[in-house]
């Protein structure tokens, strides 16, 4: 199990949202930090193929990011993201399992596991904009693991969970994370602490930092911050 | 294929849920419900004060009418019309006058066919002494003169004479209300039914980005091809179901209230420019056939110019106000090809004037109506707009 | 920030100020009036809504020679669209998520709702206000058809939708609203297959009901939107 990122690029007119990137995951949980407008949905949107690249080429075990058998492996949560305001809880994840190809059957029986699993069982007849944003943001997470994903890329899966939800949360990515690649952005430090087995910084659309941090001596806030301090010292 | 079916499905809930679709749909139906009884809602005024109810005004004629049904339009008729006329005062309002309604209501569609068979006035026709052949003879001078006025080729000319000649002569009067209705009304509803397709089909691509679902659609295995295909069909099938609704609906009522009489009357009866041996009932079924196919190709229109406006907004706007330059504007007799073409836009073509014209699409020497060419040009056009649109679908990236 | 500029501006602290709150109390805060205030508006009114109003009055400043008989229809069809100018924009706050932004503010959203809705009021009424005159002056229909038949589908519309946007939220609100001006507008230019229909005393009276109706209806859910902005939901 590989994802490949090769010199991956993004220009928007003037600006490098994302600049020269390549690097290859293997199975784990890759924290990506970075401050907002960092460059890290811009990168997530590509390895996630909805988002054409300037230059460079991402893969998976071979794969093409533009082949439906990547998409097929894919589980994605986006920052921003809606609903179907008409549609239930259970008819939003039906949905999206046709959309990622689930014969019916195992969808009806997946999408029963995961409500059980992101606690929206109970909710589960209700209409989504019934629901609060924490609500909504676990039935995002659901419908990204539908297709039990190999490559499973989550943009602030955070927003808008309260602490109980977020620890919650965080055990579920650490199970995830032994059997595929979970790549998770954030720029809360605490969500990703105790979980990453690789930290990535992004700072203006590059990798300041790569690398395990559980050999350091100091918390990941802290080595975070060195890092920014370093950068700046190095300009 | 299940997931395509269950993709497919999910895409006609996405529309048919919508509030707006619901109060849009009961709109349609109320309307081409309510409509055909335009004639017989209200009451008649003198003075300012109601006199009669419309209602009780056309049972009566309509009692007369259905007297009539089953006449030849010969000598006997023709002469027992004029003679009915003759007692009615030759005043501006003169089918407000009692004489009329006692003596000539009944034979007014009669009257009426005569007059426009003939091209006289009012007046011409009190003092006019009229025979079976001259009637028609003079009805055949009469659309030889309007094919000429037309700007028609000889071949178009010779086609719909032939045409005519197949329509059997004299005519039989049937008492036919029910179809008179259905083809008078069929512009409102045709109209309607246009401007409900832009108001549900609008928002379909477009919609993903404002509900900020398109990332999760296009990141999933399935949220290219196969979505697309499904929205295309959801639209297509939403606009054939919209058609076959209001024609139903309409069919229903106009038979249900009108009777089912005067399937067979020469259509030519009641629109007197219609050389074409059809009858009112054929040509009722034929409208709303041609609108199914109009109705199909203006859906994949709307939805294809969405993906490219990226806004349901503008593309329900540009679709409004394209629906209503088309009603409103018209080209002259003269400009014949300009016109031909504007006439069979879909969004213009269902309509009684356009659909039966004289205007024919030579291919080989042969004359093709309207309604033999362009279905296979809609499906054509259908096909074309699905492929591009498929196309600039697959290539969408949030860029 | 390098080191050596951290230790140079360690060195040299500018001194703390004194007497600052005695210099700033010596300037008098000028403050906007309202009136100010509600003429500051019109420059935020969109561009589009202008170039709207100005495209109605020319077009119903031409139909009579462009349209000749059609004249009273294609005017009255114009009517519904002027009603989607002035509801959609005096609904830019909720689509655009500003409402919350402004309800904090000293001039709140109720005081911007109430200005947008004085200009864009006042434009509609001066639209209405000649192309219903002139309407009745110049079309064979009598003068009290043609001007119902014009003023109807303006308050129609603007009731709809005013209705609309105090039950919906966002863009959707305005999707709806546009549908319905144009539905309304489409069945104002059907209308003119069958004029005998229309014009007469049987008909004058609902037009007047309708027209009634919908004027009273305008009036009230305008009343009932600026009351609205009181209690603002969080969940929209």
């Amino acid at each position: 199990m590989e994802l490949v990122i090769e010199g991956l690029s993004k220009n928007f007119k003037d600006t490098k949202a994302v600049s020269d990137i390549s690097v290859t995951l293997h199975k784990g949980v890759y924290g990506l930090l970075g401050a907002n407008g960092a460059g890290k949905s811009t990168l997530m949107r590509m390895i996630c193929g909805i988002l054409k690249p300037s230059s460079g080429r991402v893969s998976f075990d071979g794969m093409d990011v533009s082949e439906e058998g990547f998409r097929a492996v894919l589980g994605y949560l986006p920052q921003d993201f809606g609903y179907y305001p008409e549609f239930k809880a259970r008819d939003f994840l039906l949905y999206m399992a046709a959309l990622k190809a689930i014969p019916k059957k195992e969808a009806l029986a997946r999408t029963e596991e995961l409500l059980e699993l992101v606690g929206l069982k109970e909710v589960s007849k209700k209409k989504i904009k019934t629901f609060s944003g924490g609500m909504k943001q676990r039935l995002g997470i659901a419908q990204a693991l539908l297709n039990r994903p190999k490559l499973l890329v989550l943009d602030e899966p955070t927003a808008g969970l309260d602490p109980k939800e977020r620890v919650r949360f965080r055990n579920l990515i650490e199970k995830t994370g032994h059997d595929c690649i979970v790549i998770l952005s954030t720029h809360i430090v605490s969500d990703i602490e105790h979980i990453s087995d690789e930290v990535m910084i992004m700072r203006e659309g590059r990798f300041i930092y790569q690398g395990k941090w559980t050999d350091e001596q100091t918390s990941l806030e802290d080595f975070y911050l060195k890092q920014f301090e370093e950068a700046e010292e190095d300009e | 294929m299940s997931n395509f079916g269950t993709l497919f499905r999910y895409e006609l809930k996405k529309i048919v849920s919508r509030k707006l679709f619901i109060i849009i749909a009961i709109l349609l139906a109320l309307i081409t419900c309510l409509a055909p009884f335009s004639g017989v809602i209200g009451s008649r005024y003198e003075n300012g004060t109601a006199v009669e109810s419309y209602f009780s005004y056309y049972m009566k004629e309509q009692s007369g009418k259905r007297a009539l049904s089953g006449r030849t339009i010969d000598r006997e008729l023709i002469e027992e019309t004029l003679a009915a006329y003759s007692k009615v005062p030759n005043v501006l309002r003169y089918s407000e006058t009692p004489e009329y309604r006692e003596y000539a209501l009944a034979y007014n569609e009669v009257y009426t066919f005569i007059r426009q068979s003939l091209s006289i006035s009012n007046e011409e026709m009190k003092t006019r002494v009229l025979g079976e052949e001259e009637l028609y003879r003079r009805k055949a001078e009469k659309l030889e003169e309007y094919l000429n006025e037309s700007f028609t080729t000889d071949s178009e000319k010779e086609f719909w004479k032939n045409q005519y000649e197949k329509i059997e002569k004299p005519f039989k009067y049937y008492y036919h209300d029910a179809y008179e209705r259905l083809i008078d009304g069929f512009m409102t509803v045709s109209v309607l039914t246009m401007a409900f397709l832009a108001t549900v089909l609008s928002g379909i691509f477009p919609g993903e980005k404002a509900t900020k679902t398109e990332e999760l659609i296009l990141s999933s295995a399935r949220g290219r091809k196969p979505v697309y295909a499904a929205k295309m069909l959801a639209g297509i099938t939403i606009s054939l179901g919209t058609v076959l609704a209001v024609g139903i609906l309409s069919f229903a009522v106009c038979l249900g209230f009108y009777g089912t009489e005067g399937f067979n009357l020469p259509l030519n009866f009641d629109v007197n420019f219609v050389m074409y041996p059809l009858s009112v009932g054929q040509g009722s079924l034929m409208l709303y056939g041609m609108l199914l196919i109009s109705a199909a190709l203006w859906a994949v229109f709307i939805m294809f110019v969405s993906e490219f406006i990226k806004n349901g907004m503008a593309t329900l706007s540009a679709s409004m106000l394209l629906l209503i330059v088309t009603n409103m504007v018209s080209f002259p007799v003269s400009a014949r090809v300009l016109g031909q073409i504007w006439g069979w836009l879909p969004l213009n073509y269902p309509s009684v004037w356009n659909m039966f014209d004289e205007r024919t699409l030579p291919i080989f020497g042969k004359c093709f109506t309207s309604w033999q060419v362009l279905p296979i040009i809609y499906l054509c056009l259908v096909i074309m707009l699905f492929f591009f649109g498929k196309r600039k679908y697959e290539r969408l990236s949030r860029e | 920030m390098s080191k050596l500029e951290k230790e140079i501006k360690a060195a040299f602290e500018a001194p703390k100020p004194q007497k600052k709150e005695e210099f700033l109390s010596r300037f008098e805060e000028k403050q906007l009036s309202l009136t100010k205030f509600i003429l500051s508006q019109a420059g935020y009114i969109g561009k589009l809504t202008w170039f709207g109003f100005a495209a109605i009055l020319i077009c119903a400043a031409l139909s009579p020679v462009t349209v000749n008989d059609s004249a009273l229809w294609f005017v009255s069809s114009l009517m519904p669209i002027l009603a989607l100018l002035l509801v959609s924009e005096s609904a830019r706050s909720e689509r655009y998520k500003m409402a919350e932004l402004e309800a904090v503010t000293r001039f709140s959203l109720r005081s911007v709702l109430m200005a947008r809705m004085v200009i864009l009021g006042g434009m509609g009424l001066i639209v209405l206000a000649i192309c219903a005159p002139a309407v009745m002056f110049l079309c064979d229909y009598p003068a009290i058809f043609s001007g119902l038949f014009v003023v109807t589908p303006f308050f129609l519309t603007s009731a709809l939708g005013l209705l609309t946007v105090r039950r919906i939220k966002g863009q959707a609100a305005i999707y709806s609203v546009t549908a319905e001006a144009f539905f309304v507008s489409i069945l104002v230019l059907l209308a003119r297959n069958c004029p005998e229909r229309y014009m007469n005393p049987g008909m004058i009276k609902v037009f007047m009901i309708v027209a009634a109706g919908s004027l009273f209806l305008t009036v009230f859910e305008g009343i009932c939107r600026i009351k609205g902005t009181e209690e603002i939901t969080w969940s929209w």
